[in-house]
């Protein structure tokens, strides 16, 4: 349970830490290199995330669907 | 133990932010140096009729630290080895460029000076000085404008990033 809750704290510091590159990055002009930021740190939460809800079906095999 | 490399991270992502950003910031500075420089040149040239490796070793003790290391060099290929004036100003240029902020265009306006260094009477070698001094105004205000938009991204851009990948291994 603690591990989840480190989990979701971390993926909302990268969001703060993107956000706050992405709005450095655009303040000097440079909005393509923004997007990718962006769309990198998109990808590394998304797949953090998709890691999580592995672990959660997982979980309801083993309980529910248990031969 | 985690807090101790995340530390370490983050020290060594914002010091490669903060040089990344000295070398923006230096970038005009030595242009502005290499111009007054040529001034210095063209005014022992035309008034004083200096010979270059006089005006080289006196150059190296009057002009400030990164660029009179080049004269240092230069005056010293000059009298110690005994090159001709081409040869010792393109060894020197090469040897003393990986030292500086400076990038590739100033490089060729320097080179292409240097080829026409001692080649001409007064007259005309003044206009040369006139033309490598307009070329390096541009290249100052480019610089300039490159700083502006650079430097402090750079500086915020180390210390945000060293976060992030705290952020990701923690």
């Amino acid at each position: 349970m603690s591990l989840d809750v480190n989990t979701i704290f971390q993926i909302a510091g990268i969001g703060i830490i993107v956000a706050m590159i992405q709005t450095v990055l655009k303040q000097m002009g440079k909005d393509d290199w923004a997007q990718w930021v962006t769309l990198i740190g998109f990808i590394v939460i998304l797949y953090m995330a998709a890691t999580l809800i592995d672990d959660l079906f997982e979980k309801i095999r083993q309980v529910f669907l248990y031969m | 133990m985690k807090i101790i490399g995340s530390l370490f991270i983050l020290f060594a992502s914002t010091a490669a932010g903060l040089i990344l950003a000295r070398r923006f910031r230096d970038r005009p500075r030595e242009i502005r140096q290499w111009r007054s420089a040529l001034q210095s040149i063209e005014a022992e040239i035309i008034y004083g009729r200096v010979p270059v490796d006089q005006l080289a070793e006196d150059l190296s003790k009057q002009i400030p630290s990164p660029l009179n290391y080049f004269f240092t060099l230069l005056s010293t290929q000059l009298r110690k080895k005994g090159l001709p004036l081409q040869e010792a100003w393109l060894n020197s240029v090469e040897q003393f460029w990986p030292r500086t902020a400076m990038k590739i265009p100033e490089k060729e306006i320097i080179l292409q000076f240097g080829t026409t260094l001692g080649t001409e009477d007064a007259e005309n070698q003044k206009k040369h000085i006139q033309l490598a001094l307009a070329h390096l105004e541009r290249e100052e205000s480019d610089a300039r404008q490159s700083q502006k938009s650079n430097e402090k991204m750079m500086r915020s851009l180390g210390f945000l990033t060293g976060v992030l990948v705290i952020l990701l291994f923690i």
